[in-house]
Order: structure tokens, then C-alpha cells, then sequence
């Protein structure tokens, strides 16, 4: 009965917790320009993290280890460094994204600025964290998450060609702008394996003492709540592609998004996006937020756990209290959000390889993973995504510069 | 035996830098080939791109302007998009003006549409302050014919 | 048991479980014909550093030696308290009162403590 009801939480929790600012802004753009030729790279980005997810959490509930965790343990100080210098800048530019996603949110709804927004929602962020507990964190803002349902209602309500979506699942080249496309691809991709979100799956498992006898558990909310959380990523695209497309709307700008659910819902469509964009970008920051003062504390083996009051551990507060600060800055200081979010999703691609391989090393290590060690077939799979993230890191750095303008 | 060493380690340590040095230079040629590709732009590809972004906020007027129309979006939202929609535009005018790739007469072109586009924005951004639709079905008619002057220019330069 | 695998880079938790740092370094002796020994394991950001590079660990240890807070940087645990264990290594003390915990405390006493709600 327990076990029910953690499935059943744990499928929420993915599901309402997988959009984010990312996500939307990567699957709204590819829509408005290139119609559904792009449901491919979010299929694509779907099945590698929903594979990746899975190896975390089967690390985390059998050794009760993080990804962190392990790293430092088998590839040593110097190698954790360099990967937590590397991802801590990454994510720290993807926390930026996520907290000016809320205030684009807060900007729609009441037409002040958004960089006004900064440091009232970095104190909202603050306090969640500071007073409330790991469950508080996961399960509400998931649960409130839910509400990003509605791009897949929209994207029922406007009866899509189901044949052309279906279609847009094996890659095709357009006729026009192939650089753009292939960084909007790079970008959707960044947005949906980042790295980020398989560190805090693994620690959220040793947070909710996950242990060995929840493999299947582990499996089955990593593979259906990652599946239909791309479905929402393919709903928006899809309703890009509707709403957007034919008029010409390129989402050039995040006030745009305001309109993309109007076709489908009327006066309803525009506050569904407003709370949509709050709740999931409100959610996601949390979760990078945490993620970053997990990866500090566990590689330096500090104490840490959302669950314990701030004052039990001194350092892993005070580093997520940091992180806060600087993400708001990067709003504060008026950096455009979607330009924030474009950069950051790339970069994140571009760092993959660094973030990956280590999965190849401690998911078959059976001093981790005990007999629960990789297939060969997800051996095989994480080498492909490794394949496929080397030619993301090194086509990345020029799309940046060509693709993105 | 000693200095035979130092020897070979020199060699060695040579062949090594050669080998970097021309690693090097294949990528500095790289990198300014894709430069010069990237600043010699086709002069119909730039006119496309802009006429593509300038529709886009054509196409973004006219949507607002109709939700603003059955209430569907917020007058607080509605003027805040119109107000970056002008800024936008007026960026843009800007843009096109400085750009040397773009012909004469297209230039000229994209920016009459523009600053007709940043006018009508103007125009609706003061009805949605004043709270009074009554001229809006009349500029978003204007907002149209820009739109479809945009698409016969696009199709001059076979853009889509 | 297999140093570098099994000790190296673990977990180090004191007697109660509570989490104090990792095991950042080993300390061997080796000193006249006897066997070479294991005398401890240290933990600090000092040990930390100079397994970037060894100049910068020295010049790491002159910075902690002048600054009074980080003066016990690295602390030793002697060997004879350690239990590899597995995932963690254990070590027989509290983690409270060593300099393990120094940043902690310090941090706890100054900023953390004078926040409400903590």
C-alpha cells in the first residue's frame, strides 16, 4: 500500500515537476518555426533522460549513494572538482533561466518588469526551502505542477493532424534555416537532459530512503513519469506549431507565450500559461537551487538533507542560500530571460559528456550497484547518449555563435 | 648518455609542438572561415531574417490586438507586450538602417514597415490605455495589410 | 582492504553517523627498515589542495597556519579509530569537537544561529 503510494507520488512528481522554463521556451520555439519537425529531438531528449533517471535512482536506492557521491569516490578530488566547476556554472546560469521564468510569469500577470520580481521571488524560494522539508519542496510544487496538463488539453482541444505529429517523430531537414534548426535541436535536447535533474532524482531518493527493494519502483516512475512528462514538452510544441506557425509568430520574445494558449482556451488560456510558467518554473528553481548545494555538500561529504532544520548543518544552508542570491542577480541585473534560457539550455548540451560518463563506470560496478548492475543493452544506450552528447558538445560552440542570432 | 637522452626528449618535445602548431592553425582557419562566412552574409538571407522577424511582431499585434478585443488577455499585459514590440521594432529599424548587406531599395522598404508597424503599435498600446476599443478592429485592419505586404515582399526574396 | 578503493574519497561519518567530511587524504609512514604504516587519514580543505598540485597545498598551509580559524586544517584521525565499513568509513570520534567541524560551528554560531526560523 505504501509502495502504491509512492508510485503514485513519484509519477506526479515527474510528470508535474518535468516542464520548466526550458523546456517550454525550446518546444514553443521549434513549433513556431518548424512546425512538428522537431517532436523528434523531444521524443529523443525523453528516452535519454528517462534512461539516465533510471540509472540514478538505481544507484541511489541500492548503494545509497549520489551521483556526487559516487564521483568523488571513484574518479577521485580533482575529477569532482572540475565537473562541480564546470556544472555548478552551468546549472547556476540554468537557475538564472528559472527564476526569470517566474518573474515573466509575475511580469504577465500584474505588467511590471520582470527584473522588479528578482529578489521577492529569490525570498519566496528562501523561505520554502529554509522552513519546509524535502516533501514540501517535491511534492508541492508537483502536485501544483499538474496545472501544465493544460498545453496537452490544448493541444487536444485544436485537433492537431495526428499524422503530421506522428511524422515529425523521424528527423527531417526543412528547406529553410537549417542553422537555426539545428540549434533549436541542440537546445530542446540540453533542456531535456540536464544533468541537474538526474543529481536531484538521486538524492530525492536517498532523501525518501529509498532502498534496494525499490528497483522496479525506481524503474517504473522513472519510465512512465518521464514519458508523459514529454508528452507535455510535445504538447506545447504542438500547440506552437498550431497557434504560432501559421501566423508567423516566431517566439521572439517571452511575452509572446502569453498568447499560446489563447486559440485553445479563450480568456482561460492566458492565466493557465501565467500559472503554468509560475508553478513549473517556481518548482524547478527549487530543485536547481538544491541540486547545487547537494553537489557542493556531498562532494565535500558535509552534512546535508533538505529534511533537517538549517542550523543541523550551517554550510549546506548557507551555500544554497548563495546560489539563491546569485541566480536572482543574473534577473536582477535585467538579463533578457529567454535569451538566459536559449544560452543556458545549449551550454548544458555542451556539458553533457563530462556529466555522463561516469554513469558507464559506477552503473556497473557491483560495489554500488551490487547484482543490479547495467544490462547490456543500457550499456549500450548510455553509450549512445555519450555518442550523442560528444556531437552535441562539439557542434554546440559554433551553433552558439551562428544559430542562436 | 646523458645529453643522448636530453636529446631525444628534445626531439620528442619538438614533434610534439609541431604537431600542436598545426593543430592550431587548422583551427584558427576554421574559426575565420566560419567568421568570414558569418559577416559576408548572402545579402537575401539578412533581408529574410529581418523580414522574418518583422512579421513575426506584425503577426504578434495582430493576435493581441484581437485578444485585448474579447477581453482575453489583461490591459496590464497588453500594454506591456506592445511596449516591447515597439521597442523591438524601433531596434530593428535601427538595425536594418546600419546594415550594409541589405539593398538600397529593401532597406528602404523594411524600414517604412517597420516604423508603420511601431506607429500602429503606438496606436493600440493608446486605446488599451484608455480602455476604449473602438478604433482597434480599424488599426488591426492596418496591422493586416502590413502583414500581407510583408508576406509579397518575403515571397520577392523567396523566403518559406 | 584496497586504500585507495576503499577508503580514499569515502564518506567519513563519526561514531553517531553524523557526517564530517571525506576522507581527503591517507597518511603513511615509512621510516627505517620497518614496514611502511598507515598512521592516519586527514581531512581539510589543505589536503583538498594540494591534491590539485603540491605548490599550491603548501602555499594552502602557510594561509591556514597564519589564520587562526583554519590552524587544526588538516586534522589527523589516528588510524587505529578508523572502520571502513563498506559505503563510509567510520571514525571512533565526535565530530563536534574536532576541527573537522570548525567551519561548521563557526558558521552556526556567526550567521546561521542569528537567522530566525533556523
Amino acid at each position: 500500500m505504501k509502495k502504491m503510494m509512492e508510485l503514485a507520488l513519484g509519477i506526479v512528481t515527474s510528470v508535474g515537476g518535468f516542464l520548466e522554463i526550458g523546456s517550454i521556451t525550446t518546444a514553443a520555439q521549434g513549433g513556431a518555426i518548424f512546425g512538428f519537425k522537431l517532436v523528434w529531438a523531444v521524443l529523443l531528449g525523453g528516452l535519454c533522460v528517462a534512461f539516465l533517471v533510471e540509472q540514478s535512482g538505481r544507484l541511489a536506492a541500492v548503494s545509497g549513494h549520489t551521483i556526487p557521491d559516487a564521483i568523488r569516490e571513484r574518479f577521485g578530488f580533482n575529477y569532482y572538482l572540475f565537473l562541480l566547476a564546470v556544472l555548478a556554472l552551468v546549472t547556476l546560469l540554468v537557475l538564472g533561466s528559472e527564476i526569470g521564468g517566474v518573474c515573466v510569469a509575475l511580469e504577465m500577470a500584474t505588467g511590471v518588469r520582470f527584473q522588479w520580481w528578482a529578489l521577492a521571488v529569490a525570498l519566496l524560494m528562501w523561505l520554502i526551502i529554509w522552513k519546509g522539508t524535502f516533501s514540501v519542496v517535491e511534492y508541492g510544487t508537483s502536485i501544483l505542477g499538474l496545472v501544465t496538463l493544460c498545453f496537452v488539453a490544448g493541444a487536444v482541444v485544436l485537433h492537431p493532424p495526428w499524422k503530421q505529429v506522428a511524422a515529425g517523430a523521424v528527423p527531417t531537414l526543412p528547406s529553410h534555416d537549417r542553422l537555426r534548426y539545428w540549434f533549436i535541436a541542440v537546445s530542446i535536447l540540453g533542456a531535456s537532459v540536464s544533468p541537474y535533474l538526474m543529481f536531484f532524482y538521486s538524492a530525492g531518493a536517498v532523501e525518501d530512503e529509498w532502498k534496494e527493494d525499490y528497483v522496479a519502483v525506481n524503474r517504473f516512475i522513472a519510465g512512465t513519469g518521464m514519458g508523459f512528462g514529454t508528452l507535455i514538452s510535445v504538447a506545447v510544441l504542438v500547440v506552437a506549431a498550431l497557434v504560432f506557425l501559421p501566423r508567423g509568430i516566431q517566439v521572439d520574445h517571452y511575452s509572446q507565450l502569453g498568447l499560446i494558449l489563447r486559440d485553445a482556451f479563450g480568456a482561460w488560456g492566458f492565466w493557465l500559461v501565467v500559472a503554468s510558467l509560475f508553478v513549473a518554473c517556481l518548482g524547478a528553481a527549487m530543485e536547481v537551487t538544491l541540486e547545487l548545494a547537494y553537489m557542493v555538500a556531498q562532494g565535500f561529504g558535509w552534512n546535508w538533507s533538505e529534511n533537517q532544520p538549517p542550523k543541523e548543518e550551517a554550510r549546506f544552508s548557507l551555500t544554497y542560500t548563495a546560489f539563491i542570491v546569485l541566480g536572482a542577480l543574473l534577473v536582477a541585473v535585467g538579463i533578457d530571460p529567454l535569451r538566459l534560457t536559449i544560452f543556458s539550455m545549449a551550454l548544458t548540451a555542451a556539458t553533457l559528456p563530462v556529466a555522463i560518463v561516469p554513469f558507464l563506470f559506477f552503473m556497473n560496478d557491483s560495489d554500488y550497484v551490487g547484482e543490479h548492475t547495467n544490462s547490456w543493452f543500457s550499456n549500450v544506450v548510455v553509450v549512445a547518449i555519450i555518442g550523442l552528447a560528444f556531437v552535441l558538445a562539439v557542434v554546440t560552440i559554433p551553433l552558439e555563435i551562428f544559430g542562436g542570432g | 648518455m646523458a645529453s643522448e637522452q636530453h636529446d631525444t626528449a628534445r626531439v620528442y618535445r619538438g614533434a610534439a609542438r609541431t604537431g600542436r602548431g598545426r593543430a592550431r592553425r587548422v583551427v584558427t582557419l576554421f574559426v575565420l572561415l566560419s567568421l568570414s562566412g558569418a559577416c559576408a552574409q548572402d545579402p537575401r538571407k539578412q533581408t529574410r531574417q529581418e523580414l522574418q522577424t518583422l512579421s513575426s511582431w506584425a503577426a504578434t499585434l495582430h493576435l493581441l490586438g484581437e485578444a485585448w478585443l474579447e477581453r482575453s488577455v489583461p490591459s496590464r499585459y497588453a500594454q506591456q507586450t506592445l511596449h516591447e514590440a515597439r521597442q523591438t521594432l524601433q531596434e530593428e529599424a535601427q538595425t536594418i538602417r546600419q546594415s550594409s548587406s541589405i539593398p538600397a531599395d529593401a532597406r528602404a522598404a523594411l524600414i517604412g514597415h517597420a516604423q508603420q508597424l511601431d506607429r500602429l503599435a503606438g496606436g493600440l498600446s493608446e486605446e488599451v490605455q484608455t480602455g476604449d476599443p473602438t478604433d482597434t478592429p480599424q488599426v488591426l485592419t492596418q496591422v493586416a495589410q502590413e502583414q500581407q505586404a510583408l508576406a509579397d515582399l518575403a515571397r520577392g526574396v523567396g523566403a518559406r | 582492504m584496497d586504500l585507495v578503493r576503499d577508503c580514499l574519497d569515502k564518506q567519513l561519518v563519526d561514531r553517531h553517523g553524523r557526517r564530517m567530511g571525506r576522507v581527503d587524504g591517507i597518511v603513511i609512514e615509512i621510516g627505517g627498515d620497518a614496514q611502511p604504516r598507515v598512521a592516519s587519514v586527514e581531512v581539510g580543505v589543505v589536503t583538498q589542495v594540494s591534491r590539485l598540485h603540491p605548490r599550491l597545498g603548501r602555499f594552502a598551509a602557510r594561509l591556514a597556519r597564519r589564520w587562526g580559524k583554519a590552524a587544526g586544517d588538516p586534522y589527523r584521525i589516528p588510524w587505529s579509530q578508523i572502520t571502513a565499513t563498506g559505503v563510509n568509513v567510520t571514525a571512533g570520534v565526535e565530530a563536534e569537537k574536532t576541527p573537522a567541524f570548525a567551519w561548521e560551528k563557526w558558521l552556526r554560531a556567526k550567521v546561521v544561529g542569528r537567522i530566525p526560523g533556523a
